[in-house]
């Protein structure tokens, strides 16, 4: 039997066998327990990542007598901090959002793009930017007590100049794709 | 009600009503068996979730399938880049059809063909024609969506378009 009439292509959709995954509340609140467990080992791992950082410039400063490089060490230790935390406050996505009915799927799209534009456009200001006194710091303190070292410290200094221009300007190429995309649902509405 | 004898009733009405349209909707986006079982599983988490925030300004339908859909989204964007290039149904419009020779004679063959469709399109143009595909309502799908009044008309129209030339010989039931 043939039929012209669309319907029948969503009653085909309609239709198709389905597995029907039997899910009880039960089974449910097991999943949801289990993907909190998740998140909470992700989130152990960071700090745990972060501790590893601290640990390593407390180590290198303890024994350093340069108060420049010493004051350096803790600027880093502050900066590392700063984007552990920025990352933990503002970074990926740690559970769904308990709004998800609220907001209709081109909101809920668009404040999920406009979060990732905010965090590549930002980079400069909570990723890059908060390491730079330090490791000035750490750079002046040596050259001031090794005046022989000076070229090496210039070489060091201008390898993290380019390694950071880099990735800033990644990621406000990055920020500019998604702003794109964000336009392009903006027109959509 | 209890709160939580109230997030688990409503659960239980949503899963039993709209259960197999959520697998269509992973379906569509999902091909590899293993990660869709696991994406209608937290298709199902997200909604029992969010019946704690359920204030009924909205029917249950379009709150599941807002829900079912923003999960979905979510997901998309984490594997970006991952995913090959999708198209606009206005783009899918103009171009042509492969399979404008054959047949579509056969349900199974139909029914690939179909999802096939499906997943070469953008998400935005995929939940409408999802939501188009569970037979729901022009306002419901604006509602779901965010999409205006006259663009959903208008997704519509191409939809039936598009689909109206890729399956014009109709499809042949088995029964």
């Amino acid at each position: 039997m043939t039929h012209e009439d669309l319907s029948d292509l969503n009653k085909l959709w309609q239709d198709q066998p389905a597995e029907r995954l039997p899910m009880t509340v039960e089974d449910i609140r097991n999943r949801a327990g289990r993907l909190e467990k998740k998140v909470g080992w992700r989130n152990l791992r960071e700090y745990a990542g972060a501790a590893f950082v601290v640990i390593g410039c407390a180590a290198f400063g303890w024994r350093e007598k340069n108060v420049t490089v010493l004051i350096g060490a803790a600027f880093m230790v502050l900066g590392t901090l700063y984007v552990v935390y920025h990352l933990h406050r503002f970074g990926a996505v740690r559970s769904m959002p308990s709004d998800l009915g609220r907001k209709d799927c081109l909101d809920f799209h668009r404040a999920q793009l406009v979060r990732q534009r905010e965090l590549l456009r930002g980079v400069w200001w909570w990723y890059l930017m908060p390491m730079v006194p330090g490791w000035a710091l750490i750079m002046i303190g040596r050259a001031i007590e090794r005046p022989e070292r000076r070229l090496f410290a210039l070489g060091a200094t201008a390898v993290f100049v380019v390694t950071y221009v880099v990735i800033g300007k990644l990621n406000e190429r990055g920020a500019r794709i998604l702003q794109q995309w964000i336009d392009g649902l903006d027109r959509a509405r | 009600m209890d709160t939580a004898v109230g997030q688990d009733a409503l659960y239980e009405q949503a899963a039993s009503g709209y259960g197999a349209a959520i697998e269509r909707l992973a379906r569509a986006y999902e091909p590899d068996a293993d990660k869709r079982r696991d994406l209608v599983q937290d298709i199902h988490v997200a909604i029992w979730r969010s019946f704690a925030n359920f204030d009924g300004r909205c029917s249950l339908r379009t709150w599941v399938y807002r829900v079912a859909h923003n999960v979905v989204t979510s997901q998309v964007l984490r594997r970006r880049g991952k995913t090959p290039a999708l198209v606009s149904l206005d783009a899918l419009a103009s171009t042509a059809d492969d399979h404008d020779g054959e047949r579509a004679a056969d349900r199974h063959l139909a029914l690939e063909r179909l999802l096939a469709l499906v997943q070469t399109l953008e998400p935005l143009d995929r939940r409408v024609i999802l939501l188009y595909l569970e037979d729901i309502d022009a306002a419901s799908i604006g509602e779901i969506t965010g999409l205006s009044a006259g663009n959903v008309a208008t997704k519509i129209h191409r939809i039936k378009q598009i689909l109206s030339r890729r399956f014009h010989h109709g499809v042949t039931h088995d029964a």
